[in-house]
């Protein structure tokens, strides 16, 4: 991907719906061309603004597409990533027996955390994640957790302090 | 609902501690001056329990499959070329706009498969049985009750209101069990005067030696009381022709993880005294005095099934 250097300051009144007048329907056809499927390039289009929204980065952008297929890229990484863990999710159920399935009303609740905390634990080592669902899920204490992962007890907490940090304060 | 780096970094540094055990009482002291030393350290541990309230209600096999799962393949390849993004892509969307369960930040409260014994002064006493929670307060001569969750063993000699979801229980020199349920709560009194107060409602005087159920609108025929009811105190779990879902059910109440029961072996029944503190032993127990087979997926996810 090529940047080009050019810096295009926003009108300071409404430097966001300048950039979606601008740039929507190309950023939407970017999409569909990735995605193959016009509904979902519409949403993740509208996720994308959305986080343009949200981004806490000056409001001169170099280059208004690269910035928009930057962060379309991460909203489109993001979407796939749900897809991934809800179809883990599904095939997980539907092997539980009958009776020791959630509720319906529970299923989309525990969907909903477990997509947001995969979201914050993001980039983590597997191991580290694997030590925070065991203590904080399952319950179990260090030295369960450091023979369940065949690591030693200080490494577990090693574990346990970077993904707290994480999943608490986004740290 | 921003913290700085070095409030989340005590915040974690106090929650590992914990998980490693019982605070001896100097930790206990510090940790104490360090929550009242600023509204930003309680408010950041009352976020940390908020966030494990929901964490605790995740089913475990769910919960590791989900967050281990592996990328489609036929989108390996895409994503590689996609070149995307660095690791740094956490957001602090999410977790933290939920309301919070009020039962977290309880006065007391006892954690799953633990039961704790609350000193109420002038010699009342407070049991909490597993995963229960109360509010305590004092209203000049009288004390109020919240049961947030759970169940609880009052015995008192003073005036005391028990306050569920459902209603207001006024005791006076009582010893009653009280247990909340989704939607209604149970009650069994055993000595002692109790009325029950609901608005909108007549108070009602409770019968001794009986137990029944009330919502805020309906309350059920009093019934003799159950042979479990208040065993727990003593640890134990008393079945007398007990349906074994229902056992099953009782018995996941102190255990971490699913317990499940098929339907085709739920309507056998047991009588017994179990001890709850071993609940693997009476799991096992299962198997040598009925046609069942105990299935073991999991450490925390047990089912209970025909034996063939």
């Amino acid at each position: 991907m090529q940047i080009a250097l050019g810096v295009m300051p926003l009108p300071p009144a409404h430097p966001v719906e300048s950039l979606y007048q601008a740039h929507h329907s190309w950023l939407t056809g970017w999409l569909r061309r990735k995605l193959g499927c016009p509904h979902s390039a519409a949403d993740l289009a509208q996720d994308t603004f959305i986080r343009v929204l949200t981004a806490r980065e000056p409001s001169v952008i170099v280059e208004p597409r690269a910035f928009l297929t930057t962060l379309a890229k991460r909203v489109l990484c993001n979407h796939y990533r749900r897809q991934d863990v809800e179809r883990a999710y599904q095939e997980t159920l539907a092997q539980m027996p009958q009776v020791l399935a959630p509720s319906e009303e529970d299923k989309a609740i525990i969907l909903q955390t477990l997509l947001e905390l995969d979201q914050l634990l993001d980039g983590l080592p597997r191991p580290v994640k694997r030590a925070f669902l065991l203590a904080q899920v399952d319950g179990l204490t260090y030295p369960q957790i450091a023979a369940e992962l065949g690591i030693s007890v200080a490494t577990v907490k090693r574990h346990l302090h970077k993904a707290a940090l994480r999943c608490y304060f986004a740290l | 609902m921003d913290f700085s780096a070095q409030v989340a970094e005590q915040a974690v540094h106090w929650l590992l501690e914990m998980q490693q055990g019982p605070l001896n009482p100097r930790q206990q002291h510090a940790w104490q001056q360090w929550l009242d030393a600023h509204s930003e350290h309680r408010r950041a541990w009352e976020h940390i329990q908020r966030v494990n309230s929901r964490l605790r209600g995740l089913s475990s096999p769910l919960a590791h499959a989900a967050l281990n799962a592996p990328q489609a393949a036929s989108r390996r390849q895409a994503l590689k070329l996609l070149l995307l993004l660095g690791a740094g892509s956490a957001v602090t969307w999410g977790l933290r706009a939920h309301t919070p369960i009020p039962a977290l930040l309880a006065d007391y409260r006892s954690p799953l498969g633990q039961r704790r014994r609350i000193d109420l002064g002038s010699g009342g006493q407070l049991q909490l049985n597993s995963a229960s929670a109360v509010d305590v307060q004092d209203h000049g001569a009288q004390k109020l009750i919240r049961l947030l969750e759970g169940e609880m063993l009052l015995s008192t000699p003073q005036a005391v209101t028990v306050q569920t979801a459902q209603g207001a229980l006024r005791t006076e020199g009582a010893r009653l069990n009280v247990r909340e349920f989704a939607d209604r709560t149970q009650v069994a009194l055993f000595e002692g005067r109790v009325e029950l107060t609901r608005s909108g409602h007549a108070d009602m005087l409770l019968p001794v030696a009986r137990q029944l159920s009330f919502t805020s609108t309906t309350v059920s025929p009093p019934q003799s009381l159950d042979a479990n009811s208040g065993a727990w105190v003593d640890g134990m779990l008393v079945a007398a022709h007990m349906r074994l879902g229902d056992f099953l059910e009782e018995l996941g109440r102190y255990r971490r993880g699913q317990l499940g029961c098929d339907a085709k072996v739920a309507d056998l029944l047991i009588s017994g005294t179990y001890p709850l503190d071993d609940s693997e032993r009476i799991l096992d127990l299962l198997e040598i005095s009925l046609p069942v087979k105990v299935k073991r997926f999991t450490r925390y996810w047990v089912n209970v099934e025909a034996r063939v």
